[in-house]
């Protein structure tokens, strides 16, 4: 008997090959660019196979760039995308290997896509009758151990439901993100002629809407004024900061008053309370959680986090990423993951000290995955060096890892009442007295101690130097995506696996600015629209219902079917709407774009004539983009200065110190942004520049 | 109309609807300005303008008022 094994990725199917093969069975195949391997398992030959992630795609019944459009059928990725091409060869060498066995195992990732990935492979690739003969590999890590044992037990049948979730999902997404996005485009289009691609979808949205709020707390913020009174005492050569015991006063006058009246006065300590408290270790990691983390403490974005991480689980470091569970379950043997841990000489130290203990249990967090377990180290050595990003990643998870372990730490906090006057003040301290699991967990646990002196009830203090310190209350901050994809989390947006690239998109489109998160003015007008217009679109209910359907089809309580046809009649009357507000709609956001790209285009008051404003344009006879003067329409201006072809340009408001002529700045891809003078031709500072360079060029080779 | 300050659709009032909210903002904290350090209206714009926590759209509109020398009504 044969076995056609699919997986998900090249690296994956090597992994898989590898483990299942008898001794020395493995040989490598390739055809048109696609690897495979034909291994010996138990004497039973397999073939393992890649996909690239998915071959198969939604697409429109019919043709034309129309809405709306409810008739969608899966085609193989190469014909809808130029950018999925190199798939063919993979859906060919497929249906190649598939003739020639009699069983089909999808061994991709477990989760809605990878059934989804693997199932349409055997569905429109392997023939009709394949699917009945399909199996299903489910595993969390791609250790050896774990493929073997999960070859071995697989699922004599797919996973059908997860499917049927999967089908839908990409089903709704697409209806929704291709019909509103053509609605906005063609509004535009059919209004003004002007061709921009806008985009929203059923997630993408209501993330937009968050931001568009926050922005505008922000935009209409006033501070307003407060005081905050401190003290510093000075105790046995050492300082001590004095907390006033109304942490915030209003009124400037009250403030210095009772600044006043500690004057001079007599400065006791009342009262001394000492607590003592335990911190329990952290729980394991989610992907959320992994991703917050790794952007407060690295900066990495939700995206790159999950990238890493992908890296790591493929190289088999660690378990699967894309998983809500914040629990390790007891099938998973700590112990041997320990062991493994103690070969690397950087863990050798925490693993073995934790493999003494009596009792090793892990800490476990509330939430459950039902397909993966937390995210853990598998106790594999790295094969490679790992790069710097991977490293830090591995290090995080691996020291999240051992604490999970340790014991509660614990912390001792001292709070002493100490009266100036009639007014009160504490002085506050706090140290950790057995760190427990924070040993495990270094770097990533910070806590300045701070040790007060002994002191005693009635002690009397040296009066302490007393200030006024006036503050404003501050703006919400912008979302960064960290913050962000913690409030999708909350809402129920999107799901583990999508919240990272929603993000991205956002940036991609120009919605928003990367770090820190703010909407430009593009953001704000197709939010504008899309709120007077169609606010449906930015309800985080009507997204929220769609994802607890997706649950419900994942536990058979709800068909593919009829899920799509809810998310058909929520969406029907909103295009409709659309429809008979496209002219509205289309010429409210002509006007936004064309204030959009006139404040994008233009750079600065002309200097040569000194009326006329200096904007990009572009040339219709050769496409080239050059700036030129807006009075030379009227013939009495005719300054023009050639420009960068590639890259983005604005405008700075800043002079240059040679010429007087408007600065811009140049973004180009994979180059550090740099100010050029736009009069960089004729700029005597360039031309100093210039001759000061061809001079230490000559001396140089003199 | 259009608003005073970025030509935006306004219907009937002065100020477009972001401008609205930072004009409506302004009159609310200067009350709480006012009980804090018991300041004049024109002073406090100007103080607001020179904040580093003041929102874009408060700014103009604190700078539209001193241009116009509006008083708070």
């Amino acid at each position: 008997m044969s076995t056609l094994i699919i997986t998900e990725k090249p690296s994956a199917c090597l992994r898989i090959a590898t483990a299942l093969a008898d001794d020395n069975s493995l040989k490598k195949f390739e055809e048109n660019g696609v690897t495979y391997y034909r291994v010996k398992h138990n004497g039973d030959q397999l073939i393992v196979v890649s996909a690239l992630g998915h071959l198969y795609t939604v697409t429109q019944r019919g043709e034309g760039w129309v809405y709306p459009v409810f008739n969608t059928m899966w085609v193989p990725s190469y014909k809808v995308s130029r950018s999925a091409r190199n798939t063919k060869s993979f859906i060919e060498v497929i249906k190649k290997l598939a003739s020639e066995v009699d069983v089909f195992v999808n061994a991709c990732d477990f989760d809605l896509e990878g059934s989804l990935i693997g199932y349409s492979i055997i569905k429109y690739s392997c023939g009709g009758e394949a699917v009945k003969k399909a199996k299903r590999m489910k595993f969390s890590t791609l250790t050896k151990t774990e493929l073997i044992s999960s070859f071995e037990k697989m699922s004599g049948s797919l996973d059908l439901n997860m499917v049927e979730a999967g089908q839908t999902r990409h089903e709704v997404d697409w209806l929704f993100g291709i019909n509103l996005s053509r609605a906005l485009t063609l509004a535009l289009k059919n209004t003004s002629g002007m061709y921009r691609a806008l985009s929203t979808g059923r997630v993408q949205g209501p993330t937009l809407s968050f931001l568009y709020q926050r922005e505008k707390e922000i935009q209409s913020f006033v501070p307003v004024p407060y005081w905050v009174i401190n003290a510093e005492l000075e105790l046995d050569g050492n300082r001590y900061q004095l907390e006033y015991s109304q942490t915030r006063i209003d009124v400037k006058a009250e403030a210095e008053r009772i600044v006043g009246e500690c004057k001079g006065k007599p400065t006791v300590i009342a009262d001394i309370k000492t607590t003592e408290y335990r911190q329990n270790p952290p729980v394991p990691f989610d992907i959320g959680s992994l991703q917050v983390e790794a952007y407060k403490l690295f900066g990495f974005t939700p995206r790159r986090t999950l990238n890493i991480a992908e890296r790591l689980y493929l190289e088999a470091l660690i378990s699967y990423p894309r998983t809500s569970s914040q629990k390790i379950p007891e099938s998973i043997n700590v112990v041997e993951i320990l062991k493994g841990m103690a070969q690397q000489p950087a863990y050798r130290k925490i693993a073995e000290e934790i493999l003494t203990k009596d009792r090793i249990i892990p800490n476990q967090g509330e939430k459950e995955d039902p397909a993966h377990p937390a995210i853990h180290v598998t106790g594999n050595k790295p094969e490679r060096e790992l790069d710097s990003d991977e490293r830090k990643l591995y290090d995080l998870i691996a020291k999240r890892f051992f604490a999970l372990f340790g014991e509660p730490a614990l912390k001792e906090s001292v709070k002493a009442e100490i009266h100036v006057g009639d007014h009160l003040f504490y002085l506050k301290g706090r140290y950790v007295k057995e760190p427990g699991w924070l040993r495990f967990y270094e770097p990533y646990f910070k806590q300045e101690d701070i040790i007060l002196p002994p002191l005693s009830i009635g002690q009397s203090l040296p009066t302490p130097i007393i200030n006024i310190d006036e503050k404003y209350i501050t703006p919400p901050s912008r979302y960064n995506p960290s913050s962000l994809l913690k409030l999708m989390e909350k809402e129920n947006l999107g799901t583990k696996a999508t919240r990272a690239d929603i993000i991205e998109t956002l940036i991609k489109r120009g919605f928003v600015t990367s770090q820190p998160m703010e909407l430009t003015e593009l953001g704000f007008s197709v939010i504008d629209v899309l709120e007077k217009y169609s606010p449906t679109v930015l309800s985080v209910k009507l997204t929220r219902d769609i994802e607890e359907d997706l649950e419900l089809i994942q536990e058979n309580k709800k068909t593919r079917k009829e899920v799509i046809v809810e998310a058909i009649s929520a969406l029907k009357p909103i295009l409709e709407e659309f429809k008979m507000k496209e002219y509205v709609i289309g010429t409210d956001l002509s006007a936004a774009l064309k204030k959009l790209w006139k404040k994008q285009n233009y750079i600065g008051l002309c200097p040569k004539c000194g009326s006329g404003d200096l904007t990009v344009i572009y040339s219709r006879s050769s496409y080239k983009r050059f700036i030129g003067c807006s009075n030379y329409r009227n013939g009495s201006c005719d300054a023009s200065f050639p420009l960068p072809q590639k890259g983005r340009i604005e405008s700075t408001d800043k002079k240059c110190e040679h010429c007087g002529y408007p600065i811009i700045k140049v973004f180009i891809p994979g180059r550090r942004p740099w100010n050029m003078c736009v009069n960089w031709l004729q700029c005597p500072g360039r031309l100093a520049a210039l001759n000061n360079k061809k001079k230490t060029a000559a001396e140089v080779s003199k | 109309m259009s608003c005073s300050i970025c030509d935006n659709k306004t219907g009937e009032i002065v100020f477009c609807e972001y401008h609205e909210v930072a004009y409506k903002n302004i009159k609310e904290a200067f009350k709480s300005w006012q009980k804090a350090m018991n300041i004049e209206w024109m002073e406090y714009l100007k103080r607001i303008i020179e904040h580093d926590f003041t929102g874009k759209w408060v700014r103009e509109v604190a700078e539209f008022l001193i241009r116009n020398e509006t008083n708070i009504s």
